[in-house]
């Protein structure tokens, strides 16, 4: 079977197989400076004796090891197509000789750590691959020349030879470049899409810190940095902590009283003295728990108080007037009038206080 | 899906407009209109037929803006009687938030009353970021540029990315992406993501040094410093002689512009009385030409970077003389307080920050007002 033929099997068998087709291509580009070095377009077909090493072509022949992501296949597959596509052209110009033998040098070492990366759990490939330059084969312009293998250590590449050479070897340079290129983004993709995920699980949970969280004050803010500098706040390194303090924080609330039968109300100018906060389930809910001063009537109060996710803040300030007898009073924060607002359940919660009160009055005589 | 994109990042100060009901999402919303607009029409100008812009068309350049303003703003809401009526900065926060320290409140005491407005207005998002919110700044900044990635991946493939930033956003961004780009286990093949270019304007990243020293991070040129690790095919650096901020910013690296792909754009031209302007540092043709050339592929050798400039360097000066005058001396005293205090963190940092923005805004002022009062005396 002659090439041109095998390659039109080829083209069908890839046109079929959409799902490998769509596992790395490349689409038209309208316009393009790079000219004959430019990424070939989705469908296009390499015309000449450097067809061989061309990346739709190369993509049409893997395509079943691409679906079934037999990547090693792939590998060797690419490597044994530039070696005679590439490696086995004839000697061109010195320009294009000098490329051409940089080229193949790094072609062959970025497909053998990629044959190495590929044989390892799928979650370091992305790691095996970070050291490799897997983007230096790119085409691209670097002060007005046109230039490949842009590294670290060669940062200003290798010319690609663009006029006055044989078209088919720069085809055979910019397509073998190409080709590598999709090659190796395709492998380093197998990764992302887990990246992903990982991302934005740690973007939700940011979002709930936020949301559901108390307010940190700037010397909250400075004194968890130290808590989290110090590893003490838990969670991952990007995540927001599962453990942190709160420290000389004022807030408005108020009190609630059992007295002579009603239940007395009055705002109150109050401090979370100290305490921490930590989080649950995924940092879905936050616990609190402080120790609370708070002033009203002249008198100074202290008690805990535990605040309830997005619930609100409640505790019991123990106040004991001079020359008086000392009296418990059911803290609210400000945030708990959410409920108030709502008759029905208005009616629940000052029950429910109406309960607490008579408990804490009960054993405040006590 | 698009080829490449473009993220662009702002700098201290971006604030919804007045009246906004959300002005922590308004503020992201907004701030890129002029920056992205001004590399639209540069694109139209010099690569006419590239495809770039906010909608591009299949295999175009998607310019994606990035926002931290929304963090910033949320929390100074969220801390708005801390800025209201508080003209003595540090003895407001010495007050308020004793639990800051001594040490650090004493480097805000050179902050004067009259320069209040601009500390709580502009440099208090420099204290924001460096001390309090880098780490979910960090991170709120990295979801958009992984979202975009993914959202435009295609066939297999995350696009290729460049890079803007401006003032404070090359201190975010640099600090994002050194975070990324060493992270493979945690970030996977975003990691591996191809720079096509990273521009930074007026760059403040070394004074606000975080995670890792800009000059050994991976945010780096190819062939600068230690060679293993770079990851910038090309970095774009651009500062304006008379715009104090980079001068307090201290980037400045010894990555040598003939053995690596750094490039120094320094502006002494003045186009604009806010010399610290995103859009005028946009402007300048060594900052777009080698831009556009990596992501647009549009080709610009030596000879043409410099006969672009020179057109450039021939706008008319601002009509306004006098203040122009007045911002080059205020600059110079800037540069000599600078010189003496010698910053090296970000707390040292923040007055002169301060101050800097103060003469800036001063000088808009005054030469928006001599172009009013020479219009009004025609």
């Amino acid at each position: 079977m002659n090439t041109r033929v095998v390659r039109s099997i080829d083209a069908l068998r890839c046109a079929l197989l959409i799902t490998a087709c769509g596992a790395f291509a490349t689409v038209a580009r309208a316009q393009d400076g790079l000219g004959r070095c430019a990424e070939p377009a989705l469908g296009s077909i390499g015309k000449g004796d450097a067809g061989l090493v061309h990346p739709e072509a190369l993509r049409a022949k893997f395509a079943e090891r691409i679906v079934a992501k037999d990547w090693l296949a792939v590998i060797d597959g690419y490597g044994e197509a530039i070696d005679v596509g590439l490696r086995g052209r004839a000697r061109g110009s010195a320009e294009a000789n000098a490329l051409r033998d940089s080229l193949t040098l790094a072609v062959d070492r970025l497909l053998l750590e990629a044959r190495n990366a590929v044989q390892r759990p799928k979650r370091t490939w992305a790691a095996a691959l970070n050291p490799l330059d897997i983007n230096q084969t790119r085409p691209t312009f670097s002060g007005g020349r046109l230039v490949m293998l842009e590294t670290a250590s060669r940062p200003r590449g290798v010319a690609v030879p663009t006029a006055a050479e044989d078209s088919t070897e720069v085809d055979a340079l910019c397509w073998t470049a190409w080709s590598v290129y999709q090659l190796l983004h395709a492998i380093n993709f197998e990764t992302v899409p887990d990246a992903v995920l990982r991302v934005e699980a740690t973007a939700a949970r940011w979002d709930r810190y936020e949301a559901r969280g108390p307010l940190q004050l700037p010397h909250e803010l400075a004194l968890n940095r130290v808590v989290r500098a110090l590893n003490l706040t838990g969670g991952g390194r990007y995540d927001p902590p599962t453990f942190e303090l709160i420290f000389g924080h004022p807030f408005a609330g108020f009190e609630l009283r059992r007295a002579d039968g009603a239940v007395l109300q009055q705002a109150t100018a109050a401090a979370h003295v100290g305490g921490f906060t930590l989080w649950l389930a995924d940092r879905k809910f936050p616990l609190s728990v402080t120790w609370v001063a708070s002033a009203a009537q002249d008198v100074v109060g202290q008690g805990p108080v535990v605040r309830l996710g997005e619930l609100g803040s409640v505790g019991y300030i123990d106040r004991k007037p001079p020359g008086a007898p000392s009296f418990r009073s059911f803290a609210l924060q400000l945030d708990a009038l959410a409920f108030l607002l709502d008759d029905e359940r208005a009616k629940k919660v000052l029950s429910l206080v109406g309960l607490s009160a008579a408990t804490l009055e009960g054993a405040a005589r006590k | 899906m698009a080829r490449t994109i473009l993220f662009v990042i702002h700098g201290v100060g971006q604030r919804a407009p007045a009246g906004s009901t959300n002005p922590a999402s308004d503020a992201a919303k907004t701030w890129w209109k002029e920056p992205v607009d001004t590399i639209v029409s540069l694109a139209r100008k010099h690569a006419p037929r590239a495809d770039i812009g906010l909608k591009p068309k299949d295999e175009g350049v998607q310019i994606v803006p990035l926002s931290y303003c929304d963090v910033l703003v949320d929390h100074l809401v969220g801390w708005k009687d801390a800025a209201d009526g508080t003209k003595d900065v540090s003895a407001a926060l010495r007050a308020r938030y004793p639990a800051l320290g001594e040490e650090y409140l004493a480097e805000l005491s050179d902050i004067t009353t009259d320069d209040s407005d601009f500390f709580w207005s502009k440099a208090v998002d420099v204290l924001l970021y460096r001390v309090f919110l880098d780490v979910r700044i960090r991170q709120h900044v990295r979801t958009q540029i992984v979202r975009a990635l993914k959202e435009h991946a295609s066939r297999g493939r995350v696009p290729a990315a460049a890079f803007v930033s401006h003032s404070l956003g090359t201190a975010v961004l640099h600090d994002t992406l050194a975070e990324l780009l060493r992270d493979p286990v945690e970030f996977g093949g975003i990691a591996n993501i191809d720079v096509l270019a990273y521009v930074s304007l007026a760059n403040v990243s070394k004074v606000l040094t975080n995670l890792e020293n800009p000059y050994e991070s991976p945010v780096r040129p190819f062939g600068a410093g230690h060679t293993a690790g770079a990851r910038m095919r090309r970095f774009i650096n651009a500062r304006h002689e008379l715009d104090p901020i980079p001068y307090i910013g201290g980037f400045n690296p010894d990555w040598d512009p003939q053995t690596s792909n750094y490039s120094l754009v320094t502006m002494n031209r003045i186009t604009d009385p806010n010399t610290h302007s995103f859009v005028e540092y946009l402007k300048h043709p060594g900052v777009w030409a080698p831009l556009f050339e990596a992501i647009l592929d549009k080709p610009v050798t030596p000879e043409q970077l410099e006969q672009l400039t020179e057109q450039h360097d021939k706008a008319p000066l601002p009509p306004c003389a006098a203040a122009l005058e007045t911002l080059r001396d205020e600059v110079e005293s800037l540069k000599d307080a600078v010189a003496a205090l010698k910053p090296t963190t970000a707390w040292q940092s923040i007055s002169a920050f301060t101050r800097a923005a103060r003469v800036i805004e001063e000088a808009r002022t005054a030469c928006v007002k001599a172009g009013a009062n020479a219009g009004g005396g025609r």
